[in-house]
């Protein structure tokens, strides 16, 4: 383990996988403040990376630069590239509302719009595309809902508010929403972070479901989160990747002190 | 600051070092009573407090990993702290097995004990170094302890033919031949500690 | 020495002093509320000769006539309202675009936002005879020669542009209180769309819209109800304006189809007569108009405050 010892351990190249995306030096910032410092990073497709790191290492940037969110700050630059199954989508013939809808995202905090119904909330994304077709939109939003494990509980209700339901059915018709526009991937940041335990329970049930149709990549500070649900890990820190690998050999015998240090509880 | 996970840490070791002290004195009793005859003074208590620890250890660590979820090298010590209380908990036991073999056979004073001596004193040679090496966490000394085993299991193997061939006297042969068969047990052990601290160390999964 | 005294003595002195803030920051907010009562009880008590002679006839009646002492509220109460009412029809859809631009758009062009907003609050510094003359001296001919003439010209043939085109009518004085009244709506919306939390665009954006999308489909909707308590806010503020709608509006108490008509709000009554009351019942009418004004103005305003009230919890805002 660098760079205490200088013993030789035994060969840890990762396994070889198709990937997703792949960024390379990629750098983000804010005005001056430069929050990625060049991130060369292979997503694997049809799998749940977890993203992970203290707080400002750069993790949800990082997954905001992915679908393009991040430039909305006022302010805010990106360099470098990142390639969606093989092309950068910070190329200047690429559009941006494209990409968003590709690579689609859940927030922290569930958001669903208030002033629409759990249907329309769920073909919010459709009717933006220009779907207009009743039945359509009835089967789109059904079927999202099955996917997302909300569709018993609200197929009689609707019409309600958005905001009707509890934070855990909130998140789950966020994800429905997102889901109803068929993306690629499906960005999470620290989705169960505002949650119970078994709110956050299902959520990671539902995600295992996913990851056959979907690439998902999870912000997550919480460890035991990233050791249940993920298959792949980034722990990231000041701005850098530090260590990426298959989640079980990052938890049992991580290659770098630093993320060592981090994951045992040492930093600080 | 340490962290609440470490105050187990340090019981944990703790008790594996006090097993590791009495293990070691009850098997140097053991092969001092083979030598110069006589009884063996406290092998049995120090075999049933060596066990007890054992059993503590192996509790601690399961309430540690339900508790702590550890990673790392964390994890990697809380596995290892069962395997290695179990090598330590086994030194002490082949100790009191030597004992009884003792107690069995009475006087071998007119035995030839040499080879069994020399293949003692390698033995307790890697009891030493593999209870270091835990102690030290040192990797370089638990890499020199298989070595070692070669010579004990080759000691072991040679007095097997022997005894096989008929040679020599009955009672001489066969308690030779059963308490090179404890040391080389312990020896076996003692290689599985040092490959314990490795693995505690770098991650490398033992053979 | 035993300090027990002296502590005594400070704490006494502090919570003494405390007593006397508290009693004296009570009184000033209880001032306003008696103030306001009993500004309400004088209106009613000095308009009880033209309530008792009129009733509810006050309301409807559509003569004024000091002379023959036969006094009719209407055409001052619609003269009011269609004012007020054109104020909003002109002065909304402005006061919305500039509310939009500067919570949405100008968060990149970083001078552009702050400058377009203090230059919008600078209208509201304008005093109100300003615009008064203004309107006077500028509006009034180039409304009746640029908008008002070939309006009638061309589309005379209906009702509203029915009149021949004076300048000094209603449809001025609605444009000049439109304008009056894009500072506080256009403030009031853009805090309005300012509360809106970004959680609810990020959503719109990541499911793939464009930022007009993102304006009409996440921040407009959340916003209704706040956008409507602005509105309601410059309608109060319309309903009370004086100086510049009756240096504008003809000052005629006509009830007319036409825009281009002559008109007479309840504020402007009151400026140009209030000196003339020649007996009781006039004052008494005055007074009466000033009540019904009163009420108008209050139950706008409380209404408008409430609904932003609600909509605005979350976030600090006041006005």
């Amino acid at each position: 383990m660098r760079p205490a010892e200088e013993i030789d351990v035994s060969d840890r190249s990762l396994p070889p996988f198709h990937e997703k995306i792949e960024t390379r030096g990629l750098k983000a910032s804010f005005g001056s403040n430069m929050v990625l410092k060049g991130i060369d990073l292979r997503i694997p497709e049809n799998k749940i990376t977890a993203v992970m790191g203290p707080s400002g290492c750069g993790k949800t940037t990082f997954v905001r630069c992915l679908n393009r969110l991040h430039e909305l700050t006022p302010g805010a630059t990106v360099e470098g590239e990142a390639l969606l199954d093989g092309k950068d989508i910070y190329d200047k013939s690429v559009d941006p509302v494209d990409i968003r809808r590709r690579v689609g995202m859940v927030f922290q905090k569930p958001n669903p719009f208030p002033t629409m119904s759990i249907f329309s909330n769920v073909v919010a994304g459709l009717t933006l595309n220009g779907v207009r077709g009743k039945e359509v939109l009835e089967r789109t939003a059904e079927r999202s809902l099955r996917a997302a494990y909300l569709w018993d509980e609200v197929k009689d209700k609707l019409g309600n508010s958005g905001a009707s339901l509890s934070g855990g059915q909130q998140q789950r018709l966020c994800i429905a929403r997102a889901l109803a526009v068929e993306p690629d991937v499906l960005l999470m940041d620290e989705p169960c972070s505002a949650l119970d335990p078994t709110a956050t329970a299902k959520i990671e049930e539902l995600m295992t479901m996913l990851k056959h149709d979907y690439t998902i990549i999870i912000v997550t500070h919480n460890m035991q989160q990233a050791s249940r649900v993920a298959d792949y890990t980034g722990f990231f820190y000041l701005g850098k990747l530090v260590e990426f690998d298959e989640t079980a050999r990052l938890f049992e015998n991580p290659r770098e002190e630093l993320t060592e240090r981090y994951i045992t509880g040492k930093f600080g | 600051m340490p962290r609440l996970m470490d105050i187990g840490l340090e019981q944990i070791n703790g008790l594996l070092l006090e097993m590791a002290s009495l293990s070691q004195q009850a098997v140097s009793a053991s092969i001092d009573a083979y030598i110069k005859g006589g009884k063996a003074e406290g092998v049995k208590d120090m075999s049933h407090r060596i066990h007890a620890l054992h059993r503590q250890v192996s509790d601690l660590s399961m309430e540690m990993i339900a508790r702590y979820q550890p990673v790392a090298s964390d994890l990697r010590f809380l596995k290892s702290s069962v395997e290695i209380s179990y090598g330590f908990f086994r030194y002490g036991r082949y100790a009191l097995d030597i004992t009884e073999v003792l107690d069995m056979f009475g006087d071998l004073s007119k035995c030839d004990r040499n080879s069994v001596v020399d293949t003692a004193r390698k033995t307790q040679e890697m009891i030493r170094m593999s209870v270091d090496a835990f102690a030290k966490r040192d990797v370089e000394m638990a890499r020199k302890i298989p070595s070692m085993d070669d010579a004990v299991d080759s000691s072991y193997r040679e007095n097997l033919r022997r005894t096989i061939q008929g040679k020599g006297d009955v009672k001489c042969s066969l308690s030779a031949t059963l308490i090179l068969r404890y040391l080389e047990r312990i020896a076996d052990h003692a290689t599985y500690i040092g490959e314990m601290v490795e693995y505690i160390a770098t991650g490398v999964e033992p053979n | 020495m035993n300090p027990e005294p002296l502590r005594a003595t400070k704490s006494a002195h502090r919570s003494r002093g405390d007593a006397l803030l508290k009693s004296a920051v009570a009184a000033a907010a209880a001032g306003i509320v008696i103030l306001l009562f009993f500004l309400g009880v004088e209106l009613v008590y000095n308009s009880r000769l033209s309530l008792v002679t009129y009733g509810f006839g006050f309301l409807v009646g559509t003569t004024w006539d000091p002379v023959h002492e036969v006094f009719g509220a209407l055409p001052f109460i619609f003269g009011t309202v269609l004012t007020s009412a054109l104020a909003l029809l002109i002065g909304l859809p402005v006061s919305l675009g500039v509310a939009i631009f500067l919570s949405e758009r100008a968060k990149e062009r970083r001078l552009i936002g702050p400058a377009l907003g203090s230059l919008v609050e600078l209208l509201a510094a304008v005093p109100s005879v300003i615009y008064g003359l203004w309107g006077l001296f500028f509006l009034a001919p180039a409304m009746k020669n640029y908008v008002e003439g070939p309006l009638h010209a061309y589309l005379g043939f209906l009702p509203i542009f029915g009149t021949t085109p004076i300048g000094t009518d209603v449809l001025t004085a609605g444009v000049i209180l439109a304008i009056m009244i894009i500072p506080t709506v256009s403030a009031v919306s853009r805090d309005i769309l300012n509360a809106v939390p970004n959680s609810q665009r990020e959503a719109m954006y990541s499911l793939g819209a464009t930022d007009w999308e993102v304006t009409r489909k996440a921040v407009l909707p959340y916003a209704r109800s706040g956008i409507f308590g602005a509105t309601i806010l410059g309608l109060g503020r319309a309903v009370g304006e004086t100086m510049a709608v009756t240096m504008v509006i003809g000052n005629a108490p006509t009830i007319s189809a036409s825009l281009f008509s002559e008109g007479y709000t309840l504020t402007a009554l009151i400026v140009n007569q209030f000196n003339e009351t020649t007996s009781p019942l006039y004052a008494s009418a005055m007074v009466e108009i000033g009540l019904v004004l009163f009420g108008l103005a209050l139950a706008i305003n409380l209404f408008a405050r409430t609904l932003i009230w609600r909509m605005t919890r979350a976030s600090r805002y006041r006005v």
